[in-house]
């Protein structure tokens, strides 16, 4: 039932993002019309789905196998690593197939999760998982930044706020199903655990009495999500806070359930960004807007106030 | 046999064991601390370590699917950490299976759970998140049930009270194992494991291997059940 409406409201808004402005196609004839519709705006709807979807599942995921509602693709440092991942494979490996860019991104989305699970596994302080993440993600900034700068073509560096800040203007076809194609594999995959990812809110020995191997779950959760961030980063940057914020709000309204909530943090997810980049269309002529500036924009203050509600993690 | 487990066994923590239990039998697993009361659960639970043959009613535990393994056996963990906002009456039925809703009745009636039902399970004190699982393990009427410390943290009146539940479970045919450190409680429970370095080195009916000297010396205690002294 909420799915359903979460969903209708969806392809509302999609068609809304697919169409607004309307008054474009009254100015020019149908053949432009349709080249606009179908080679501009339709391929940057669907990666306004895919990637808000994929934030809001794979954070969904990878909260429920951190056991913290803070962890997230941004807060982990997924992302970043994704975009250092990326733009490596771009500028320093040489390969600039959407293909070749989307596993650059899914290694180095992958290793940013390593790193932290090592630092800040399951049920550390949240304060320590958000510390390693921050670090992670300064760390895998300023790599991007550094590997921008030397990179042979002197216009890459200008490259920086889109990898950094996220955008999905002037996306072609083929990096939209670039991301679209493994993020909903990887998605679709991720769903498929979600009830071992509801007994897991029992916790790891009584989800495991019950056939569920936790390391196991926590392993494939943390590679699906990282190809799925992967390979949306290496199509549109980095884009912060929807895959925090999506997946709390699922949960909220799935009875705290972070293995149901999970299809529902991808629509709530998909929903944002998509509403976000209809936003970034009130910009003045000239001066595009990164869809990742609303998103952090609209989303700081709401990661301030779970910050306030999280109670003191209390000692079994 | 309900449980029948050969060569049980951890690295560093649980030598390997053989055990066997019928139906119904209520038994205590007791042992100083870090004797491997808990590694011996969570062996029999299949959570970790190995065994060269785990069965519950002569099947093999690994060979079982979530949905069918739940109802053959729940574990009670000494942690009792519940992450999510879950309400209680949801993590009562939160199961890879459905959970009869009489059983779940019977349970809230039994642990007095009806004013917790609607409070979120992650907001609970210690002993009702206890309670809260111990209902929920024993709502899906499994033929073993084993439990880490299912009376700590729980006031007088739930000692008695859950000593009695489990009781009734294993009259109704359940196979009980729990870990204990009240000695005092060892008398109600029929056969008595006692526990010591990774190793069963006692076993038999309560009253007998808790009267033997080597239940004492392995206590560090002198004397003879009940009255031991230092």
């Amino acid at each position: 039932m909420k799915q359903g409406l979460a969903f209708a409201a969806l392809m509302a808004l999609a068609l809304m993002h697919l169409l607004w402005p309307l008054d474009v196609f009254a100015r020019v004839d149908g053949e432009v019309a349709e080249l606009i519709l179908l080679e501009l705006r339709a391929p940057r709807t669907l990666l306004a789905i895919s990637y808000g979807a994929a934030l809001g599942i794979t954070g969904a995921a990878l909260q429920a196998i951190f056991a913290n509602p803070l962890a997230s693709p941004d807060i982990t440092g997924a992302s970043s690593g994704a975009a250092f991942g990326a733009v490596g494979m771009a500028h320093v490996v040489g390969f600039t197939a959407p293909l070749a860019m989307a596993a650059g991104g899914a290694f180095g989305a992958g290793g940013a999760l390593l790193l932290l699970f090592l630092i800040a596994g399951r049920g550390a302080d949240p304060a320590r998982l958000l510390l390693a993440g921050l670090a992670i993600a300064l760390a895998a900034g300023a790599a991007t930044s550094l590997l921008l700068a030397l990179a042979p073509s002197p216009y890459a560096f200008y490259d920086m706020w889109r990898w950094l800040m996220g955008s999905l203007v002037e996306r072609s076809w083929t990096q939209a199903i670039a991301a679209l194609v493994p993020a909903a594999l990887a998605c679709l995959w991720i769903w498929k655990d979600r009830m071992a990812f509801d007994l897991m809110a029992l916790g790891g020995d009584v989800a495991a009495s019950m056939g569920v191997d936790p390391a196991r779950l926590a392993r494939r959760t943390m590679v699906l999500s990282a190809v799925a961030i992967g390979a949306c980063v290496s199509v549109a940057g980095a884009i912060g806070f929807v895959g925090l914020i999506a997946p709390i709000a699922a949960r909220s309204l799935m009875k705290g359930h972070p293995g149901k909530a999970i299809g529902l943090a991808g629509m709530l997810g998909a929903f944002t960004l998509v509403a976000a980049d209809i936003l970034v269309r009130f910009a003045p002529e000239g001066r595009p807007i990164p869809v990742g500036v609303i998103t952090a924009l609209v989303g700081t203050p709401l990661f301030v106030m779970i910050l306030l509600s999280l109670r003191p993690r209390s000692v079994a | 046999m309900r449980i029948e487990a050969r060569a049980l066994r951890m690295a560093g923590r649980l030598s390997p064991s053989d055990f066997a239990a019928g139906e119904g039998e209520l038994i205590g697993l007791v042992g100083p601390n870090g004797s491997g009361k808990t590694s011996f659960l969570r062996g029999l639970a299949g959570i970790t370590g190995e065994a060269d043959r785990l069965c519950i009613d002569g099947e093999p535990l690994c060979s079982l699917p979530p949905a069918a393994r739940a109802h053959r056996i729940a574990y009670l963990p000494a942690s009792r950490l519940l992450e999510w906002p879950i309400p209680v009456s949801r993590v009562l039925r939160l199961s890879p299976s459905p959970v009869e809703e009489d059983s779940v009745e019977r349970m809230v009636a039994h642990l007095e759970l009806e004013p917790l039902l609607d409070r979120p399970s992650n907001a609970l004190s210690t002993g009702e998140r206890g309670r809260v699982l111990l209902g929920r393990a024993l709502a899906l009427e499994p033929s073993v049930l084993l439990l880490d410390e299912p009376l700590a943290n729980l006031d007088p009146y739930w000692v008695l009270k859950v000593t009695d539940l489990l009781e009734d479970a294993a009259a109704g045919g359940t196979t009980i194992i729990a870990a204990l450190h009240d000695l005092a409680l060892v008398g109600r429970f029929g056969r008595l494991l006692l526990m010591r370095e990774g190793q069963i080195i006692a076993d038999g009916k309560s009253e007998k291997v808790a009267n033997e000297p080597l239940f004492a010396a392995t206590f560090r205690l002198h004397g003879a059940a009940p009255s031991w002294t230092l």
